[in-house]
């Protein structure tokens, strides 16, 4: 089968690693792509940040100070599109990459060139977007949801954006398949799918995501293209076309595009918080429902972005009851997590700090989010700064803090090293204060009447605007020491336990660490429990 | 820390009070915004409720059960009681949430029964009013000066959100907004009012608000339109209907009176005048004052060969646009013959530029229909 | 892992003949979709805004509490025409007759042609208003400085429910490109 004959290739040789650029630009062991996976997210996100002090400095004072407002629309539409498509969905990918393969027992990943082929797209991509700041016109700046018809007023820094997003797209969509396929066919014998680690079924359910909606974004962006060169008019009215049809095409991409980028970190924190109380994870079963459903339910929510548009009231009661029924499953997955810790016998490694900040700053954003999701409130904040605060709360505290959990929690089975315990805690406290330094005042921003998006304002917006023109910085300049610990510990830290916290029970802690280059060629047996606790592993050769 | 922020607060002029009172929204002016204003503080106490008793529960577990004060672990791992409970609850909640939020949306949406119908058009990057019955018609510009935007030279508490013509309303009376756009997308938002509707290009949609009490109201564009998205303002002023009644009078009286002879000969200083005017409302915010333009985005007039030796080009660019660059509008549908007469003749005798051209209202309308 | 033993050759062909024959099933698919639509908007009526439509022969005016009919009009940017509707507001009992006319004026010294779309407030009233004459029903063509006059002529339709009490008819006027 073709399965058998890519992964087999994938390891034709297995004689120790390759080495120099080679490895890197050849690359076909899932290890090595997830760290490539990892390290290019990272940079995204260093790129992305910078954009987005660039936005704060700007409105630390009223007036405009350091940029032209087209420049800074600019900054706003491609922090977002860098966070969201070159930070976050790299992020995750990589740590499937990783992982996956270790927690099913799997050799590699089930088609392991075309993985490189997939992460290999994103740098020319990402390219694109960095080359869109010099072409005439600027890059895009319609904002990341690219709304016609002013993305069809743009210079060809949206054409540029578009190519991008395609290329993106074909390579998050490659990944998907990867994911898939692996996991549907590459699990080692006595692994049945109720058993499987819930960052599997995390990861599995989003690629079924991806591959549902990228297709979608794909055919908008490249409607947009054929308006602004080809003469087509699907979102020009005067032949016949709809700007709205934009935004509901957008949109329905765009919605379980924010659960692609929340369901992995759901699947990272069911594994940490377990570990961490000393519990199997509570109610394992509903999760794997809850996580289900709530991507059914995110294909039906999607008009819930566009409250303002005018739509009938019928439409609008629709979508503000579908979108208030998700609320019940992402409670579920809340009361799970503190099920586990209930009566658990707890302890605070960074991991463990960043998982449970992770869950207090969702529940914050979850709970803005059904002020949203209130059709008749929306009204008054759509397209403010408390949207602002909302979604950076789920996004940052769910994608971005999960992924620190995973990145701090699994950093011993990749590098086979310990990070530094006291500079990691330290790395989450301050990441925790000065994140709600910068976001939270942007809730009373919004409703205070501050629109989103605007380079200048009134002058009663100032003092919320000055804290979080601090918070942010702070919040950046704390990420250095996140790298920091990163690249010290890779090089000179303490040397890493097979199995560094004690009740980790998956897979990947059975092997030892760091995880060899070769694991599992041969398929071991396991009998596992729900969750991916292997309660007893044979054979299952590595190199 | 905290003191840090008052003091900036002070620097940048805010009212010390600011800070304080904005921690909700605006006073709401009519009984939808007065019912989005209890409804969202409903929503606020329920949900700040399920925030603390959740984690209250959760730090009560972070408290007490942990390793360090030797709690030991009990295993289970399901209960089907707890998990259907903690399912049905919240359901329970989202219904209570979703019956007033049904009530209120349909009180929006009606927009039956209104007496008063005024179209709003979105511009890139200003509001057209028009009182359809009333014949009355004008366009809302940003009237903070540049200055104070760059320069910091007197902002006052209006910065930002100070027009020079206003839309004026009477109280009491149910007014019907139809909204509609010229080029992108754009959003009506007046906060106090409870209103924000986008203005589509090719569509129509409406909204209504009915204020009881006189009064300014303040609102901004809530839809990114581009460049200037952040300096499209909206004032809505309330006057007691016989106050309006006089309003509409002066100003239909006005429109009639400022119908310009479209053969009128102008000279240079009057043309010059009126062309710095329309200068300042239209074409400052990318060529700017000093006609000097933003190097790399918009190009400097002063100088260009197009503003001091081509003429009909001049005129066409005015009238029609740019083919090359996008940011450049065609003025010709938004702008009266004598006003774009006016603001050549202004860029051809202003800065450097020191041509002594008159460009006639009559020039213009010869011009019209040259070219596409 | 492979359950049967086949040359990969063979199984590379026959999967490269199955996307290939999947690719020309997309294909057609697409194309074949259009007159699927033609035929949707035939049946169920959807997309009739440009046509005249059929009134019983003589509908007669209701005793249904009269009707707050508002028009409206908005010239598209790149179209130099001024439109005006002589009224700009009326009262109408459903089934009544209504004639409203709109003076379009070509502001420019060059032929022009233009069209104009009808859009309804609320959108739900657009079943019940049914029009007998429009100058939406074609393309205009206008000499320059020509000035004409059309009638609307419509008949708010007696099945109209009674929520629906005021009716904004308001036109987006285009230009049509590829003028002479």
């Amino acid at each position: 089968m073709a399965i058998a004959d890519t992964t087999h290739a994938g390891h034709g040789d297995h004689h120790g690693k390759p080495h120099g650029l080679a490895r890197w630009l050849y690359a076909t062991n899932h290890k090595d792509i997830g760290s490539l996976y990892l390290w290019f997210a990272f940079s995204m996100f260093i790129f992305g940040g910078v954009l987005a002090l660039c936005i704060r400095a700007e409105l630390f004072r009223p007036g405009l100070q350091f940029w032209q407002p087209e420049l800074f629309n600019q900054f706003t539409t491609l922090h977002g599109l860098i966070m969201v498509f070159g930070a976050i969905m790299p992020a995750f990918t990589g740590l499937a990459n990783w992982l996956l393969p270790l927690m099913i027992g799997a050799p590699d990943m089930a088609f392991a060139r075309m993985n490189n082929w997939s992460f290999w797209l994103l740098p020319p991509a990402a390219l694109l977007l960095l080359i869109s700041f010099a072409v005439p016109g600027g890059a895009a700046a319609a904002g990341w949801t690219m709304y016609a018809p002013l993305s069809t007023q743009m210079g060809m820094g949206m054409d540029l954006t578009i190519f991008a997003i395609h290329i993106m797209g074909v390579s998050s969509i490659m990944g998907s398949i990867n994911i898939i396929v692996t996991i549907l066919n590459l699990r080692a014998p006595g692994m049945s799918m109720m058993q499987m680690p819930m960052f599997a079924w995390a990861t599995l359910i989003t690629a079924y995501l991806i591959i549902a909606v990228m297709p979608v974004l794909a055919g908008v962006v490249t409607m947009v293209l054929t308006d602004r060169h080809f003469g087509t008019h699907f979102f020009n009215a005067a032949g016949g076309g709809d700007p709205v049809l934009y935004q509901h095409i957008f949109w329905f991409f765009g919605h379980p595009e924010v659960y692609i980028m929340a369901l992995p970190a759901f699947g990272i924190v069911s594994h940490i918080i377990p570990t961490f109380s000393r519990k199997p994870l509570f109610g394992y079963t509903s999760m794997v429902y809850a996580t289900s459903s709530i991507a059914i339910l995110s294909f039906m929510v999607w008009a819930h972005h566009m409250f303002t548009t005018g739509m009938p009231a019928t439409a609008q009661l629709f979508f503000m009851y579908a979108t208030m029924l998700i609320a019940v499953p992402t409670g579920v997955k809340v009361f799970n997590w503190i099920g586990t810790m209930w009566q658990g016998s707890m302890s605070f490694e960074t991991p463990m700090l960043f998982a449970i900040g992770f869950i207090c700053l969702f529940t914050v954003g979850g709970l803005s989010g059904v002020t949203l999701s209130i059709a008749a409130v929306d009204i008054q904040l759509q397209d403010t700064y408390y949207v602002v605060a909302h979604f950076h709360y789920v996004l940052v505290a769910g994608a971005l803090f999960s992924l620190f959990a995973a990145v701090y929690y699994w950093f011993p089975k990749m590098t086979g090293r310990m990070y530094h315990e006291k500079l990691g805690k330290f790395h989450f406290w301050w990441s925790m204060i000065w994140f709600n330094v910068t976001f939270f005042p942007m809730h009373f921003l919004g409703l205070a009447g501050m629109p989103r998006r605007i380079p200048d304002y009134n002058l009663q917006f100032a003092d919320f605007n000055a804290m979080a023109s601090v918070g942010a910085f702070c919040f950046g300049l704390g990420q250095l020491i996140f790298l920091y610990n990163m690249i010290s510990s890779i090089r000179h830290g303490q040397p890493a336990p097979q199995k560094p916290w004690e009740t980790a029970d998956t897979l990947e802690w059975q092997i030892p660490t760091p995880a060899p280059y070769h694991s599992f060629v041969e398929a071991p047996t396991l009998e596992v429990g729900e969750n991916g606790a292997i309660k007893s592993m044979q054979g299952g050769k590595h190199h | 820390m905290l003191s840090r922020y008052t003091h900036l607060g002070i620097l940048g002029g805010a009212p010390l009070s600011a800070a304080a009172a904005n921690l909700n929204f605006q006073t709401p002016v009519t009984q939808v915004a007065q019912d989005i204003y209890d409804l969202h503080l409903l929503l606020l106490y329920i949900t700040g409720g399920i925030f603390v008793l959740v984690f209250g529960v959760m730090f009560w577990a972070i408290l007490r059960h942990r390793k360090s004060a030797g709690h030991q672990a009990k295993l289970f791992h399901e209960n089907t009681t707890v998990e259907i409970i903690w399912t049905v609850i919240p359901f329970l909640i989202l219904v209570a949430m979703a019956l007033p939020a049904t009530r209120l949306i349909l009180q929006q949406k009606s927009s039956a029964g209104a007496e008063l119908t005024i179209k709003v058009t979105g511009y890139q990057w200003k509001w057209q009013y028009d009182y359809l019955e009333q014949n009355v018609r004008y366009m809302s510009h940003l009237a903070t000066p540049q200055d104070a935007i760059v320069k910091a030279a007197g902002r006052g508490d209006n910065y930002l959100l100070e027009v020079d013509e206003p839309l004026v309303v009477p109280t009491g009376v149910k007014v019907r907004v139809l909204l509609t756009a010229n080029d992108v997308i754009h959003s009506w938002w007046v906060p106090q009012l409870g209103v924000k509707q986008d203005a589509i290009p090719g569509f129509v949609r409406d909204a209504w608000f009915k204020v009881e009490q006189p009064g300014t109201y303040r609102g901004q564009c809530a839809e990114l339109c581009g460049k200037d998205h952040g300096f499209m303002p909206i004032v809505v002023v309330a006057k007691a209907p016989a106050e309006y009644l006089q309003w509409l009078a002066a100003k239909q009286k006005a429109a009639a009176a400022n119908a310009d002879d479209p053969n009128k000969v102008w000279k240079l200083d009057e043309l010059k005048a009126r062309g710095e005017k329309v200068f300042s409302q239209n074409c400052v915010a990318c060529h700017q004052a000093n006609g000097k333009g933003i190097p790399g985005a918009f190009p400097a007039l002063d100088g260009s060969p197009i503003a001091t030796k081509d003429k009909p080009a001049h005129i066409d660019i005015v009238l029609n646009g740019s083919k090359k660059n996008p940011a450049m509008a065609a003025w010709g549908k938004q702008l009266s013959d004598t006003d774009i007469a006016a603001v050549i003749t202004y860029e051809r005798n202003a800065w450097g530029n020191q041509t002594g051209d008159v460009v006639q209202p009559k020039d213009i309308k010869a011009a019209r229909g040259g070219k596409a | 892992m492979a359950t049967h033993q086949a040359t990969p050759a063979r199984d590379n062909r026959t999967l490269l003949l199955k996307l290939s024959l999947l690719a020309c099933v997309m294909f057609v698919f697409a194309w074949g979709l259009i007159p699927v639509y033609d035929a949707l908007c035939r049946v169920t009526g959807l997309g009739k805004l440009l046509q005249p439509d059929v009134v019983s022969a003589t509908p007669a005016a209701t005793l249904a509490a009269p009707i707050v009919l508002t028009f409206d009009a908005t010239v598209q940017p790149g179209l130099p025409w001024q439109v005006r509707p002589l009224v700009s507001t009326l009262k109408a009992r459903p089934g009544e007759f209504v004639r409203v006319d709109y003076e379009i004026t070509n502001a420019s010294n060059r032929r022009v042609i233009g069209q104009a779309i009808p859009r309804y407030l609320p959108a739900a009233a657009a079943e019940y208003v049914k029009k007998l004459d429009c100058f939406c029903f074609a393309q205009q063509v206008f000499e320059p400085g020509q000035t004409k006059r059309f009638p609307v002529v419509f008949v708010v339709d007696k099945s109209v429910p009674a929520g629906i009490d005021s009716i904004t008819l308001a036109y987006t006027i285009f230009d049509v490109p590829g003028r002479s």
